[in-house]
C-alpha cells in the first residue's frame, strides 16, 4: 500500500481549489438569496376583535392613507397608512389605545381592552424578540 | 438477505426507542382576555394543548377570586366587609399578606390599598378628574397597608375603616404567572412563554435551547426598545406611567398613584422593570420602585438578593443592575438614551 | 483477532468516540459567536474520516449510521436523527466518492465532508420544517463548512500520522 506520509496527509494544491469552488458556490447561492430581496418583507396589520381575525391591510400597498371602524362594545377607529397604523379615535373609556400612537414594525401591536380587539403587525419579530415587557 | 433483514430489524427498534424515549415537542398558544387585559400564552410541549386549557382555566379562576370589578370576587367581598372581618379562603389570605409585607418593604411605595384614591382620579372607570386637595385629604387616612388586619387563626382579612378597599391588580398577575409557572413544571412543560400583558413569565428556554428574548419598551417611543433581556424561568414586569395616563390642564396625569401624596407618584422614572424568579415579586416591585425613585429603589436592591432591575430615567439613562446585566443587550441608543449598569 | 472481529470491534469503539465527540462539541456555545441554529465543528467526522480511510467503505458507513442511531437514541427525539442522519449520510457519499482521489488529501476530503454534512442538513430542514426559511443560512455555512472541515482536515491528519502505513486505503 502507499505510504501516508506525502500523499493523503497533506494538503494539496487542489484541496484548495475544492475550497475555493465551496466559497464561490457559498457566494452565488448568497447572492441568490439575499442580492434581490432589498426591501422588507410586505408589512400587513392584522386586527382581531375576541381573538377573531376581522380585518387584514397590507400596509405596504396603500396608496393613501385608509380608516376602519371596528364596532364591538365601543368604536375604534383605525387609520393605515403606507407602513404605519394607528388607532386614532375611541369611544372606549380611557382612550388608552389612542394614546399607543403609531406602530410600523412587524410583531407590534395595539390594544383596545375594552373592545377586545388588537391590531398587530404580523411578520417574525424584528431582532428574534418573543416578548415585550412594557 | 438475513443480514440485512436484521439490519433492518435493529434500526427499527432504535427508531422506535428513539420515538417513543420522548415524544415531539407541539406547540399551542392562545390569546386570552382576563383581569383587565390581554393575555398571550405559548407553550411548547409534547402535552401542550392540555396544559394550554388548563392554564385558561386557572387564569379565568383567579380573575373571579381577585378580580376588583367583578362584584363576586373575594376581593369584592373584602372590601363590602369593610369596617370588619371577612372570611376568605387561604390563598387569597396568603396574596394579601405577601402584598402588605412588600408594602413594608417598599415603606409603603407599594400598597394595596391605594384602590380609593385611584378610583377617586377615575382610572376605573375611564371618566378623568384631577380630585381637589379637601377631596384628596378625606381619603388619604383610608390607605396604608398597616390597616390590614390578618387572623391567620380564623382565616379573616378585616380592613379597619369603613370605606376602605383593596385592589390586587399590582400584585394578581404576577402571582398568576406564579401559580402557571407552577402547573407547567408539574406537567413536565420545559418551554414556555406566559405574557400576562406586561408580565412576562419565560419557563425554561426555547425548544432550541436558547433563552427566551424579552425586550424592555421605550417608555418614550412605544415602537422601541430599550434594550433585550435574556431570560429562563424568571418573569419580567415593567411598570411606567406611560401605560396609563390622561392630561388635563396642559399636565399629565399617570396612573400610578403614590399612597402617601394622593397624587400620581412624581419619579425620576419613566419605567421599572424588574426580573425575579417569583412573579408575585417582580409585579409589586415594578410598581413599588417605581413610586421609590431611582435613590430608594437602588438601596433596596443593594439591600435584596431576590431581585434585579433595569431602570429608564427621565434624563434619558437606562440604568441596569449588575446581576442581569450580562443577560441585557441594550437597544437604545438611538433612542437617545445613556447605558449604565449600576454596581452593589 | 481475525480482521473481521478486529472491524466490529474497532467500529463499535470508534462509535462510542464518535458519540462522545459530538456530545463535547455540543458543549461549546458556538452559536454565541456564530448565531447560526445547530452550527457546529463536526468532530465526529474526523471518526468517520478515520474509519473510511483506515478500515474501508462499509465499515465507515456502519459507524456513522450506528453513531447516528444512538446519539438520536440518548437524545430522545426523531428529529435529531433526521437531521443527523441526512446531514451524516451527504457527507459521506462526498468523501466516499472522493477519499481515493489521489489529487486530495484529507484536508480536501475533509471541507467537502463539511459542506455536504451542511447540504444535507439544509435539505432535510426544508422537509421536516416546510417553507424556505433554512435556505437562507445555505451560504455561510457553506463558507463556515470550508473552516470547519480544514479545521477536522488537519485534526485527522495528525492523528493518522500514528496509524500503521500500511492499514491505509485498506480493501472495501
Amino acid at each position: 500500500m502507499k505510504s501516508p506520509a506525502g500523499s493523503a496527509l497533506r494538503p494539496t494544491r487542489w484541496d484548495v481549489v475544492l475550497a475555493a469552488a465551496i466559497l464561490l458556490a457559498a457566494a452565488v447561492t448568497g447572492y441568490l438569496l439575499y442580492g434581490n430581496t432589498g426591501k422588507s418583507e410586505s408589512l400587513t396589520a392584522v386586527v382581531t376583535r375576541n381573538g377573531e381575525e376581522i380585518a387584514r391591510i397590507p400596509l405596504d400597498e396603500l396608496e393613501e392613507p385608509m380608516e376602519l371602524s371596528v364596532e364591538g362594545e365601543y368604536t375604534n377607529i383605525i387609520r393605515a397608512e403606507r407602513g404605519r397604523v394607528c388607532i386614532i379615535d375611541s369611544t372606549c373609556p380611557g382612550r388608552d389605545c389612542v394614546h399607543q400612537g403609531w406602530i410600523s414594525r412587524p410583531g407590534q401591536h395595539l390594544i383596545c381592552l375594552p373592545n377586545h380587539v388588537t391590531v398587530t403587525i404580523e411578520g417574525s419579530s424584528s431582532s428574534g424578540v418573543d416578548a415585550v415587557s412594557g | 438477505m438475513k443480514r440485512i433483514v436484521r439490519i433492518f430489524a435493529c434500526a427499527a427498534a432504535f427508531l422506535l426507542l428513539a420515538g417513543c424515549a420522548s415524544g415531539e415537542k407541539k406547540k399551542a398558544e392562545a390569546e386570552l382576555y382576563a383581569m383587565d387585559t390581554v393575555m398571550d400564552l405559548t407553550i411548547y410541549a409534547t402535552n401542550a394543548e392540555e396544559a394550554l386549557s388548563a392554564a385558561q382555566e386557572e387564569i379565568y379562576r383567579l380573575d373571579g377570586l381577585l378580580s376588583y370589578t367583578r362584584s363576586d370576587s373575594q376581593v369584592s367581598a373584602i372590601n363590602r366587609g369593610a369596617g370588619g372581618a371577612v372570611e376568605v379562603p387561604v390563598e387569597v389570605m396568603d396574596l394579601v399578606s405577601t402584598a402588605v409585607a412588600i408594602s413594608q418593604r417598599t415603606d409603603g411605595a407599594f400598597d394595596i390599598t391605594v384602590a380609593p384614591l385611584v378610583q377617586a382620579w377615575g382610572f376605573y372607570t375611564g371618566e378623568y378628574t384631577v380630585p381637589d386637595k379637601e377631596a384628596l385629604d378625606e381619603i388619604l387616612p383610608l390607605v396604608g397597608s398597616g390597616l390590614i388586619r390578618l387572623d391567620p387563626g380564623a382565616k379573616t382579612v378585616e380592613l379597619e375603616k369603613t370605606g376602605m378597599s383593596i385592589d390586587l391588580g399590582g400584585i394578581a398577575k404576577g402571582y398568576a404567572s406564579d401559580v402557571l409557572v407552577e402547573m407547567m413544571k408539574d406537567r413536565g412543560v420545559s418551554s414556555a412563554l406566559l405574557a400576562l400583558a406586561g408580565n412576562i413569565s419565560a419557563v425554561g428556554t426555547k425548544p432550541g435551547g436558547d433563552p427566551w428574548r424579552v425586550a424592555v419598551r421605550d417608555p418614550r417611543d412605544g415602537s422601541a426598545y430599550v434594550g433585550i433581556l435574556s431570560v429562563s424561568d424568571l418573569t419580567v414586569a415593567t411598570s411606567g406611567g406611560y401605560e396609563r395616563y390622561f392630561e388635563s390642564g396642559g399636565k399629565r396625569y399617570h396612573h400610578i398613584i403614590d399612597p402617601k401624596t394622593g397624587v400620581p407618584a412624581d419619579s425620576d422614572l419613566t419605567s421599572v422593570t424588574v426580573i425575579s424568579q417569583s412573579g408575585t415579586t417582580a409585579d409589586a416591585l415594578s410598581t413599588g420602585l417605581f413610586v421609590m425613585g431611582m435613590d430608594k429603589a437602588l438601596a433596596l436592591w443593594r439591600a435584596s438578593k431576590d431581585f434585579e432591575a433595569v431602570f429608564v430615567t427621565q434624563d434619558d439613562r437606562v440604568v441596569v443592575t449588575e446581576g442581569i446585566a450580562d443577560r441585557f443587550e441594550f437597544t437604545g441608543q438611538s433612542g437617545g438614551y445613556a447605558y449604565e449598569i449600576a454596581s452593589r | 483477532m481475525s480482521g473481521v472481529t478486529r472491524k466490529i470491534a474497532l467500529g463499535a469503539c470508534l462509535t462510542a468516540l464518535a458519540l462522545a465527540l459530538s456530545w463535547a462539541e455540543s458543549l461549546i456555545p458556538l452559536t454565541l459567536f456564530i448565531p447560526i441554529p445547530g452550527f457546529r465543528l463536526g468532530l465526529a467526522n474526523i471518526v468517520t474520516l478515520f474509519a473510511l480511510y483506515f478500515l474501508g467503505r462499509r465499515s465507515a458507513w456502519s459507524v456513522l449510521t450506528a453513531r447516528c442511531l444512538l446519539g438520536a437514541l440518548l437524545a430522545g427525539n426523531l428529529t435529531a436523527l433526521i437531521f443527523s442522519f441526512s446531514g451524516g449520510a451527504v457527507a459521506m457519499a462526498v468523501m466516499t466518492l472522493l477519499y481515493r482521489n489521489r489529487r486530495l488529501s484529507v484536508y480536501g476530503v475533509s471541507i467537502a465532508g463539511a459542506a455536504g454534512h451542511n447540504v444535507g442538513q439544509i435539505a432535510a430542514a426544508l422537509l421536516v420544517l416546510g417553507g424556505w426559511a433554512p435556505l437562507a443560512y445555505l451560504p455561510p455555512l457553506l463558507a463556515l463548512s470550508v473552516l470547519t472541515g480544514a479545521l477536522t482536515g488537519s485534526v485527522s491528519a495528525a492523528l493518522f500520522r500514528f496509524a500503521p502505513a500500511e492499514r491505509l486505503f485498506s480493501p472495501v
